[in-house]
């Protein structure tokens, strides 16, 4: 087997191993800050969300407290003003999903569907439960929710939500006497559920992979070539033409034929030197013999 | 006056001024806030006044001081009434009741032969228009009730006021009245000077209910003496007859028993003469 085929087989095997070995890493690397990033960015919403809802709560409500006198104002509901920042942000990035799902909303659009009943529900039987994560099948790809109870703390909550009559006339009147009452103090009545896409993280992390895959590749098939263009022009070609005269010479043959050329001065160059040098004795000896 | 937006006017004496901020209310001073216009007046004492487009008010009677006690007369126009504590004397006169706030925020639309009243919070009482003397049973408003009176009928409390007379309402007043006080605690502005009023500049304030218009005819009995005013008094005499003293004092001058006799011998009665004169 020839020198540059072992050589390569060599190169190729190593070539191999490290790209499945750095495949691997980046893969697992790239999947992993994949999903810290779709944490992340549901984390990020959820405090979007309860930044819009304490805004609301602190600043704007109390200003529009006169005004609900008048007319029921829903900009001066924390939930209102979250959902609406929240449907806003929905235009450039409509996977994203945020919503206040509670059992018996006053405002219908807050009602929790199936899944999110359940959610509500595990809440509800385990009220100390910070936070719930997980990831479920939609019609658009699977997707990440993050969940966080909501529950009643403060007193002043129930104003609006305790009983008909206790409630704002004007609420009652854009809403209706139905729904959204019998609220209780320290009682989870739904969760904030915030659901974005794992779809696109985890393609452009494969896109990532990909793109480092193809370019790792590249670097070893050029670094193949360079190395074997090396190989060939200071290493085999030189020995091969020396091996080539040595052979000539050990025949008898091609004795008058010049030095061969020393174009370096590294192992090959040593190597030439001695080969000159070799037959320089050679041809004295064959000298001294005949004469 | 704290806070004006738009052109208003002030009608003190028999002059008309355009109103600014800074300016003092004085007692029978007549406040006409233009089309698209608020006014507010504050007092001492941490009431608010804030007026609306189009409305007409009539500071009746205010006693000298920093309070806001006094008679206020609101021919119409939107107002709104926020800081009275208990035991104000304070009054709003209207053509169709007489609002007396016990405390709290009140705002009241009055206009042609209707008049309401939304109480925001806190209580006010409510009585008769002027003209029968409050003698109607007072009604007592709280927090949230709405009333709709129209003149000459007994009104209706409602427990939300209507779409109606939210639409007529100053966008402001469905806010808190915002206090400006400190800024013109110290400073008086003094109001520029127009001119002296025309007839129909006034024309409303002297047709406006007796127990109001009565005492406003000394007050602009030097106008009589304009002769487009004097037109305009005589053309309009039926609407304000107690003018006839001012445009004919002849015809009340005692009589002399000679002068009398005279006449009924030559049969050419005194009122006839002044009649005459017309």
């Amino acid at each position: 087997m020839k020198l540059i085929v072992k050589f390569n087989l060599v190169f190729v095997l190593v070539f191999l191993l490290g790209l499945v070995a750095a495949g691997t890493v980046s893969d697992q690397l790239l999947q992993k800050n994949a999903r810290e990033e779709i944490v992340l960015n549901a984390r990020l919403v959820m405090e979007s969300a309860l930044a819009a809802r304490a805004y609301t709560s602190t600043q704007v409500g109390p200003l529009l407290q006169t005004q609900m006198k008048y007319n029921f104002l829903p900009q001066s509901v924390p939930a209102y003003s979250a959902n609406e920042i929240f449907d806003v942000v929905r235009k450039k990035f409509p996977e994203y999903a945020y919503k206040e799902a509670v059992l018996n909303p006053t405002n219908p659009r807050n009602r929790a569907t199936d899944w999110e009943v359940d959610i509500v529900n595990q809440f509800r039987n385990a009220s100390d439960r910070p936070e719930m994560v997980g990831e479920r099948d939609t019609p658009s790809g699977k997707s990440f929710y993050i969940a966080r109870p909501m529950q009643i703390k403060a007193e002043a909550c129930l104003y609006c939500h305790s009983t008909v009559d206790a409630a704002p006339k004007t609420l009652v009147d854009k809403y209706g006497p139905a729904n959204g009452f019998g609220w209780k103090l320290n009682e989870v009545i739904g969760a904030q559920i915030v659901s974005v896409p794992t779809e696109v993280p985890i393609a452009r992390a494969n896109r990532a992979f990909r793109t480092f895959m193809v370019s790792l590749t590249a670097v070893f098939a050029f670094i193949f070539i360079a190395l074997n263009l090396m190989l060939w022009y200071m290493v085999i070609r030189p020995v091969t033409r020396l091996s080539k005269l040595a052979d000539q010479v050990s025949q008898g043959e091609n004795m008058e034929a010049p030095d061969f050329e020393v174009t370096s001065r590294d192992e090959i160059g040593v190597l030439t030197q001695s080969f000159n040098r070799m037959k320089k004795s050679l041809v004295e000896a064959m000298k001294m013999l005949e004469g | 006056m704290t806070l004006l937006e738009g052109p208003a006017a002030l009608v003190r004496g028999v002059t008309r001024y355009a109103l600014a901020e800074g300016v003092r209310l004085q007692s029978g001073d007549i406040i006409e806030v233009g089309d698209k216009g608020l006014a507010q007046l504050e007092f001492g004492d941490g009431v608010a006044l804030a007026m609306g487009a189009k409305t007409r008010m009539l500071a009746v009677a205010i006693p000298r001081g920093k309070s806001a006690a006094g008679d206020y007369y609101v021919m119409q126009g939107a107002l709104k009434l926020a800081g009275v504590k208990q035991g104000a004397r304070l009054r709003i006169v209207t053509p169709i009741f007489t609002l007396q706030p016990g405390e709290g925020v009140a705002v009241l639309v009055v206009g042609g032969a209707e008049g309401s009243v939304f109480v925001e919070s806190g209580e006010t009482r409510l009585a008769g228009p002027p003209a029968k003397g409050g003698a109607s049973a007072p009604v007592r408003l709280k927090a949230g009730d709405f009333f709709t009176g129209k003149a000459g009928q007994k009104g209706a409390v409602a427990p939300r006021p209507s779409k109606d007379f939210i639409g007529a309402l100053p966008k402001a007043f469905l806010d808190p009245l915002p206090s400006r006080m400190a800024r013109y605690k110290e400073r008086e502005v003094q109001p520029r000077r127009l001119e002296d009023v025309t007839y129909a500049e006034v024309e409303a304030w002297l047709k406006a209910p007796p127990p109001i218009r009565r005492p406003l005819v000394s007050r602009f009995e030097p106008r009589a003496s304009d002769p487009a005013f004097r037109t305009a008094l005589i053309a309009n005499l039926r609407f304000h007859p107690e003018w006839d003293r001012i445009l004919y004092p002849e015809k009340y001058e005692p009589k002399e028993p000679e002068a009398e006799a005279a006449g009924v011998a030559r049969g050419a009665p005194a009122p006839a003469k002044a009649a005459g004169k017309k």
